[in-house]
């Protein structure tokens, strides 16, 4: 509960979860398989739950597969928080209702697998429990927070009947 | 003036739009197939919403993943989408079709001015019609676009590549496309840092300028308009030749001389040397390294002229026994049009398995591949497993395939012309 797991940059959604794996039923229990060595990551897929990833820049490059973010999802990860989002990742974190944050551009980020972690939404911060340091997190953009907070796209429609208003 | 995608939009939306504006679009396509529609049938079936009537005809359905199934959960899936647009008046493809990317440009069913909602990050591909774009979303956000006709966005920043020269020969658009893909992901990388601040999801665009994009045909500019996706922008377009264009207009302008192309090789992730997400060398340098399979495959490199080009190479040859060699064309009309052109009798002739069109191997649910093989594809990713199997993939264009088809080691096809 409230572990990290730390990634470098550039992880591609392939090594979150393989193109041979992603129409399994079980698929979440493929996630990472063989990236994992050259991730060097300790990740335990069963000990997941209620943890954060955190990650580099462009976190889910690549295909658009949309078991990248649900599989998170799956094996109980309650945010990802990284540097940058590859755009298409991102987005459908967003859609399906996985919260993303991103660091404040000018922050060094030195947390390590196992730090406990605590996300303060109200106020934009991840505190590092285990380090004593914090971290300031960007403003989320009004759209996405209105669709993080209806519970993901589909669900936002249905009771607005429409794409998010836009405020200009 | 803006950029180029900024007029495509603007036209499209009816009003002036800007880099970095969320809009919402409506959609002149919708497009998914049988590696998506899973998630995009159960969360319109779950949302308890029709698709509008006025939607339904701007839907098109592709079975390309798994084309042919090749198990019973991939059958299934085939069958329960084709209950879904029965059942709904959605127009749905067969197996053997086709890609739906190269469907779509090749019958010239996208015309230009049009925007292209995907299921699949590829529909980038679109930007090989002039004037036309698109974009690939994930499914939940596809499925909303099936419920609403409509798609929320962010526009694009665009980043010129302006081309000038001629392909030497022994070099086609696909050692174009890598050699891009070469000189532009880290420009997107810093483009996206500077973009930062302004958006929260940067969203980029590249425009393909100059005398030789205007020249080639829409499959010509398929490696680039797919390739793009791998350099980490969101979406490609091609610039009209005359359109003026305003550098500043632009994060960032990169020139390509393609009178210096060698052909290009993309290396496996395993055995890159640099941190770079596509490691790119000139052919020279991966010379030698022996082949175990070859596949021309893919929305990137399936097309009469990767054909043409394996057919001359290959042509009264047989390649090297302990390859295994196959051809996937990108789409049915291609396939026929090849059989016509005789180039599949002298590909069978030279021992290459011709398959009919789809994804192929590209995705790893057909055609798997066997832990530590080395393989070619002339495709836009080679993430390690990706194929199946713990494989090493080189991707290359069908001319350096052909040519390392025939003596079972990667060979540079300049020396067979």
């Amino acid at each position: 509960m409230n572990k990290a797991w730390v990634f470098s940059d550039n992880i591609s959604t392939e090594e979150i979860i393989r193109g041979p794996n992603v129409w399994r039923q079980d698929y979440h229990k493929y996630l990472f398989d063989i990236a994992r060595k050259d991730l060097n990551q300790a990740i335990q897929l069963d000990s997941t739950r209620g943890d954060f990833f955190v990650a580099g820049k462009n976190f889910g490059i690549g295909s658009s597969r949309q078991r990248a973010v649900e599989g998170l999802i799956l094996i109980g990860i309650k945010a990802v928080i990284a540097k940058s989002f590859a755009t298409v990742y991102g987005d459908t974190a967003v859609s399906v209702g996985l919260p993303i944050y991103k660091f404040s551009r000018d922050e060094n980020v030195d947390i390590d697998d196992g730090d406990i972690l605590e996300l303060d939404e109200d106020n934009l911060l991840v505190i590092d429990q285990t380090k004593h340091k914090h971290y300031r997190l960007m403003p989320v953009s009004n759209v996405i927070r209105e669709v993080l907070k209806g519970g993901g796209i589909i669900r936002y429609i249905n009771e607005h009947g429409d794409w998010p208003q836009l405020k200009k | 003036m803006g950029s180029y995608i900024e007029e495509i939009l603007s036209l499209r939306l009816g009003r002036k739009v800007v880099p970095g504006e969320d809009a919402v679009v409506p959609c002149d396509w919708i497009v998914a197939h049988d590696g998506t529609m899973n998630y995009i049938m159960k969360a319109v079936e779950t949302s308890g919403r029709s698709i509008p009537t006025d939607v339904i005809p701007r839907i098109r359905i592709f079975r390309d993943h798994s084309s042919p199934p090749l198990n019973e959960d991939f059958e299934k899936i085939h069958s329960n989408m084709g209950e879904f647009c029965a059942e709904k008046g959605i127009r749905i493809y067969q197996s053997g079709d086709g890609i739906s990317h190269s469907v779509m440009v090749d019958e010239g069913i996208v015309e230009p001015g049009q925007f292209y909602a995907s299921a699949d990050s590829h529909g980038t591909a679109v930007g090989a019609i002039p004037g036309a774009i698109g974009f690939g979303f994930g499914g939940e956000k596809m499925a909303a676009a099936f419920l609403t006709g409509k798609m929320l966005f962010t526009v694009p920043k665009s980043i010129l590549v302006r081309f000038r020269g001629e392909y030497p020969a022994g070099t086609d658009t696909l050692d174009g496309g890598f050699y891009m893909l070469r000189q532009l992901q880290t420009v997107v990388d810093e483009v996206r840092e500077s973009l930062e601040g302004e958006m929260y999801l940067p969203s980029i665009g590249l425009e393909f300028y100059g005398e030789p994009v205007s020249s080639h045909t829409s499959l010509e500019m398929m490696p680039y308009t797919t390739l793009a996706k791998e350099t980490n922008a969101d979406t490609a377009v091609r610039v009209p030749s005359g359109k003026g264009v305003d550098l500043d207009d632009y994060s960032a302008v990169v020139d390509i001389d393609l009178s210096e192309l060698q052909p290009q090789v993309v290396v496996p992730p395993q055995r890159r040397k640099t941190k770079v997400a596509f490691e790119v060398r000139d052919v020279e340098e991966v010379e030698g390294q022996v082949i175990d399979k070859i596949y021309v495959q893919s929305c990137t490199g399936a097309y009469d002229y990767t054909f043409a080009a394996v057919a001359r190479i290959l042509g009264g040859r047989r390649i090297q026994q302990e390859v295994k060699m196959l051809a996937i064309p990108a789409t049915r009309m291609i396939e026929e049009r090849l059989m016509k052109k005789g180039y599949l009798e002298t590909l069978r002739q030279a021992g290459v398995s011709v398959c009919g069109a789809g994804c192929g191997a590209c995705i790893g649910r057909q055609y798997l591949t066997q832990d530590n093989s080395n393989i070619i594809s002339t495709s836009s990713r080679n993430g390690r497993g990706r194929m199946g199997g713990d494989s090493f993939v080189y991707l290359t264009s069908g001319l350096t395939a052909a040519a390392t088809a025939l003596n079972g080691k990667i060979t540079d096809p300049r020396r067979l012309i």
